[in-house]
């Protein structure tokens, strides 16, 4: 159920707009801040509190691990509830040319995030994959990428089931996505290397 | 086998990579035996741990097999060869490793030294997803679903 004519989300992709002007936009406390203030106008109108509800109670699907409800939705920008469940993680994926900030709001979640290591590797199906950060998320606590960094991320519930209010700036084309698996094999701790797997199918091989 | 490896400590890494991998070849690499094959990593004996494995996989075994397809994947102790790498991973899947069908359903999909073929592609893919392997229910769903981790 998408609500964006609603009067308050009218307000906040207003907001919203004025932020993705400024050139700050890259800063991930600046992600963070607009996710949280997004939420302190949203948590007492009735009608977010039953999609919160509802995505409380959701269960996977046949076609995603995760479950999304939309909540506002504008060309640069999407703001919606997203359920990840302990029994589906979530794999490694990135959101190219996309910020992003997700705040939990039930529950508890493992966030992995990593970085290329090389921009040569960029249109390779082998990739060198750094990690950044290991977060063990609760309740009022947040994760953001950038299009430069946190931009690759895994996700597996801790609780059964953990929901999170999800904003992405410039929501990225669905298939320029990538999925990256580990090879398994010589994995230092923080760089290791994947395959990756391309949602447009496009690589340049090497 | 000195011919074969060259120098004395090349002999020593071979026997614990003969030992490591004949005694799980039919299992995951056990933490174990991934220190040790990334001790030999760490230590610059690609080439030599190339041999030693190339060896093993001439013999049949299966997990030396899926080794010698990511090394030549990466260039790790040999030149990057993503179509060796595939006739490697096909023969360990052909063999039955898991891990192996799995990456062998990605690089038909990603046309990794051989032409891509989603037919293929899909039938090892569903071969690992149907005995277990959860990444490649994730990669059924990520082909084939618009919405697949929309959000997230």
């Amino acid at each position: 159920m998408e609500i964006q004519n609603r009067p308050l989300f009218k307000q906040a992709i207003t907001a919203l707009n004025a932020l993705s002007c400024n050139q700050g936009l890259e800063d991930e406390q600046l992600l963070e801040q607009t996710v949280r203030y997004l939420y302190s106008q949203l948590i007492d109108q009735p009608l977010f509190s039953h999609l919160v509800k509802e995505s409380a109670t959701a269960q996977p699907s046949l076609t995603s691990p995760c479950h999304w409800q939309t909540v506002a939705k504008a060309p640069e920008m999407m703001l919606g509830l997203l359920t990840v469940f302990h029994i589906a993680p979530i794999p490694l994926h990135d959101h190219p040319g996309s910020s992003g900030a997700q705040l939990v709001l039930s529950g508890r979640i493992n966030i992995r995030q990593f970085e290329q290591n090389s921009d040569i590797e960029k249109n390779n199906t082998i990739v060198t994959l750094i990690s950044v950060a290991d977060h063990d998320l609760g309740r009022d606590e947040c994760a953001a990428y950038t299009p430069t960094a946190h931009n690759i991320h895994d996700m597996s519930a801790i609780t059964a089931r953990c929901v999170l209010l999800s904003l992405q700036i410039n929501p990225f084309d669905e298939s320029m996505r990538s999925l990256y698996f580990p090879l398994n094999i010589f994995n230092q701790d923080r760089i290791a290397h994947y395959r990756r797997l391309r949602k447009d199918g496009s690589y340049c091989h090497q | 086998m000195n011919k074969v490896f060259g120098v004395n400590k090349s002999l020593t890494l071979s026997v614990l990579l003969s030992t490591v991998l004949t005694l799980s070849s039919s299992n995951d690499l056990a933490d174990e035996r991934q220190c040790r094959l990334l001790s030999a990593h760490r230590s610059g004996e690609h080439e030599n741990a190339f041999q030693c494995l190339e060896a093993l996989a001439k013999q049949g075994d299966v997990r030396a097999q899926y080794l010698v397809s990511t090394m030549y994947n990466l260039g790790h102790g040999v030149e990057k060869d993503e179509h060796n790498a595939y006739k490697w991973c096909k023969r360990a899947a052909e063999e039955g490793l898991l891990e192996a069908q799995f990456q062998l359903g990605l690089m038909y999909l990603n046309g990794e030294g051989i032409t891509p073929d989603d037919d293929e592609a899909i039938k090892w893919l569903w071969a690992a997803a149907d005995r277990g392997y959860p990444q490649a229910s994730d990669v059924l769903q990520f082909i084939f679903s618009d919405d697949f981790g929309l959000g997230c």
